[in-house]
């Protein structure tokens, strides 16, 4: 390629980078020096640099709570698909009496949006006295079809001899998706951890509605409440919204190509 | 084999710091009072305030000694300001000073200037 | 014997999840619909109430309307990122250096959680001291600051301009995988032929784009609909419902005023739209335009 054109596309792509990265840039430098939250005009760099609101939100906000509390959550969430959309996928790879009207039935719910459900999702959410706990917070989030899915898809592409020969060797079923069809699935485990972690981990209408209890927020819940009491009167939200970022963004960039394939292929089905 | 070393990495850092911590906060404060004029005042009243996100609130007080340094101690909060007044003298600004840890040991740089306050 | 045995274990490993969706998604839709033509409430027991919740929200309900119209405003605002994925798409797919980092820092706005994002655009669009207001200052492009998330012209085009900006990387993306599944001997042959660059782009990438901006174009139409956190920490509904779509008066009446019935009956409209609008655009893709979950 000409080194002009390819100048030029990097000008473009710099511009582009700068604009996606400003706004993290910018509350970054307010939580570290406290400028331009009541001054104008704002500083374009730095001028002195202070840890002092991070100090704050350790002390103040009960981060660490939070950050439990969404840990807990997800775990649950994430162990939870692992075993139930797995298990699931297997037995469709099988050829049974109504599985074409199970598949189109899973197809057909997926139609349905979670916010489409939130109102019974809460009442039942109740009959179960899983109000204010970890498990209610964790259940309507417990399995998704794209998951059985990509599941579905990563088992059928795997010889049947395989799985044959272990029946043979007289392997319980169970058995045979643990030792043989997860480690061939490898990326079908990942796409499955990715997603369901980022749902659960940003998952906030949901907690919004079930959790009451403030012992038991979740950071998204815990950032709302905070800036509905602070409004924008104090650096500390902006260090506690970089404090809430840092997880995500230290995870995505540690795999990152796991995430970008694990999350386009939920979108398309793998 | 990366999330070995970035938690391994993390644990030692807040083992780290927590020892660190334990070691130096036992919450003393030390200062000193100046007059107007520059020499050291004896005898002023130093008090405390302890700041919230919120409030301002006086927590304690102590007496400048006759060279115009005071201790504060028992006081653990990280975000708080100090007021020096001395009657016939004035009283100095109360000035916020952070902590990095609640209970930090704190010398002051600046003196507690008289007579600059309301 | 063994058949038996067979088909109770594959339904038993069916189960776990079936029970979810039954209990999370089937049920929920079932009961919706049988709460909205009920009159509830906590503290007496249910009667059957006909269509007062429709009428009521169909001709008495202004802030429905209005959600409704926030709520396709905000739809629109899919083809414009859209547009702007691909012209990304198509800058970061060309073979220059570094490539991998330019499409992480675009996506990396994505996966992140959408409160904090929320917060940081509430913050950029301050008016006293945000960072935007000071930009358009500088380049005298307005007199005045610009209360942007407190004016009523303002609030609805501030969350979608932020909305746009967490989804370009996704949208940019698809469409890289859509673009990297072009084969490349067909443009060559074009280029041979003596196709221009424009001409190549039109007849050769955008038609095998299709399904690929199809898929963007559910997921916008999908996300619109269900975009809750953002505008909730934003604006929460905006000065004077300027920015409440649909799914925020659906939280506000089911949650804060706590009328399931009449949020069950939204939730019932909420539903037939999406679906009629999915369908529709999966008939004007041609049908393949690939199943999307809108459990998000």
């Amino acid at each position: 390629m000409r080194p002009s054109r390819a100048a030029s596309v990097h000008a473009a792509l710099i511009a582009v980078s700068m604009v996606m990265l400003v706004p993290f840039y910018w509350v970054l430098k307010t939580s570290l020096t406290g400028e331009n939250i009541f001054q104008y005009p704002p500083a374009l760099l730095p001028r002195a640099i202070h840890p002092f609101y991070y100090v704050d939100v350790w002390y103040y906000i009960p981060f660490v709570r939070y950050l439990a509390n969404s840990v807990i959550v997800s775990a649950i969430v994430v162990a939870s698909n692992l075993v139930c959309n797995a298990l699931a996928a297997y037995a469709l790879t099988l050829r049974f009496r109504g599985q074409r009207a199970i598949i189109g039935l899973l197809l057909s719910c997926m139609l349905i949006p979670f916010q489409a459900t939130i109102i019974p999702a809460y009442l039942i959410t109740k009959e179960l006295h899983l109000l204010n706990s970890h498990l209610g917070l964790a259940l309507p989030l417990g399995s998704t079809i794209v998951c059985i899915f990509v599941f579905k898809a990563s088992f059928d592409a795997i010889p049947r001899s395989l799985i044959d020969a272990a029946r043979i060797d007289g392997l319980p079923e169970w058995r045979i998706i643990r030792h043989v069809m997860l480690p061939l699935s490898t990326s079908a485990v990942a796409t499955t951890v990715i997603l369901s972690f980022i749902w659960s981990w940003n998952s906030f209408l949901w907690p919004l509605i079930v959790i009451r209890n403030p012992e038991l927020q979740t950071l998204p819940l815990g950032l709302s409440t905070f800036l509905s009491y602070m409004e924008n009167t104090t650096g500390a939200l902006y260090a506690f919204c970089i404090m809430v970022l840092v997880p995500g963004i230290a995870l995505f960039l540690l795999e990152q190509r796991r995430f970008i394939e694990g999350l386009t292929s939920g979108a398309t089905k793998g | 084999m990366r999330y070995a070393y970035v938690v391994g990495a993390l644990v030692l850092l807040v083992g780290g710091c927590n020892l660190w911590v334990a070691l130096h906060n036992d919450g003393i404060v030390r200062g000193r009072v100046v007059q107007p004029d520059g020499r050291p005042a004896t005898g002023a009243t130093v008090s405390f305030w302890e700041k919230t996100l919120t409030t301002l609130e006086r927590r304690t007080a102590t007496q400048t000694g006759p060279d115009g340094r005071f201790v504060l101690t028992g006081q653990a909060a990280h975000h708080f300001a100090l007021q020096a007044e001395k009657s016939g003298l004035g009283a100095s600004p109360r000035t916020l000073y952070r902590r990095y840890f609640r209970g930090q040991n704190l010398v002051l740089d600046e003196p507690l200037r008289l007579g600059e306050g309301r | 014997m063994r058949r038996a045995r067979g088909t109770l274990l594959i339904w038993a490993f069916l189960a776990p999840s079936l029970t979810i969706f039954l209990l999370y998604r089937i049920l929920p839709l079932l009961w919706n619909a049988a709460l909205s033509v009920q009159t509830w409430s906590p503290f007496r027991p249910s009667k059957f109430a006909g269509l007062i919740h429709y009428e009521e929200l169909l001709f008495h309900d202004e802030v429905f309307w209005t959600s409704l119209w926030n709520t396709v405003v905000f739809m629109s605002s899919s083809p414009i990122a859209i547009a702007l994925a691909l012209g990304l798409a198509l800058l970061v797919d060309t073979r220059i250096r570094g490539r991998g980092v330019y499409r992480a820092i675009i996506f990396l706005s994505y996966p992140l959680m959408t409160v904090a994002v929320g917060i940081i655009w509430r913050w950029l669009y301050d008016e006293k001291v945000g960072l935007l207001n000071y930009v358009l200052l500088s380049l005298h492009l307005t007199q005045r600051r610009i209360a942007f998330l407190d004016s009523y012209e303002w609030a609805m085009p501030s969350v979608v301009v932020a909305a746009v900006w967490q989804i370009v990387g996704f949208f940019m993306v698809i469409l890289l995988a859509g673009l990297q599944n072009i084969p490349p001997n067909l443009q060559e042959a074009a280029a041979l032929d003596g196709a221009s660059g424009v001409q190549r782009f039109r007849h050769i990438t955008l038609p095998l784009l299709r399904p690929a901006i199809f898929l963007c174009l559910m997921i916008g139409i999908i996300n619109s609909f269900t975009s809750f956190d953002l505008i909730y920490v934003m604006t929460g509904g905006g000065p004077n419902y300027a920015t409440e779509v649909l799914i925020t008066y659906i939280y506000r009446v089911a949650f804060v005023l706590s009328k399931f019935d009449y949020a069950a009956a939204l939730t019932v409209v909420l539903f037939l739209f999406l679906l009629v609008l999915t369908w529709l655009a999966n008939r004007v893709a041609g049908g393949e335009a690939g199943a999307v979950d809108a459990a998000e």
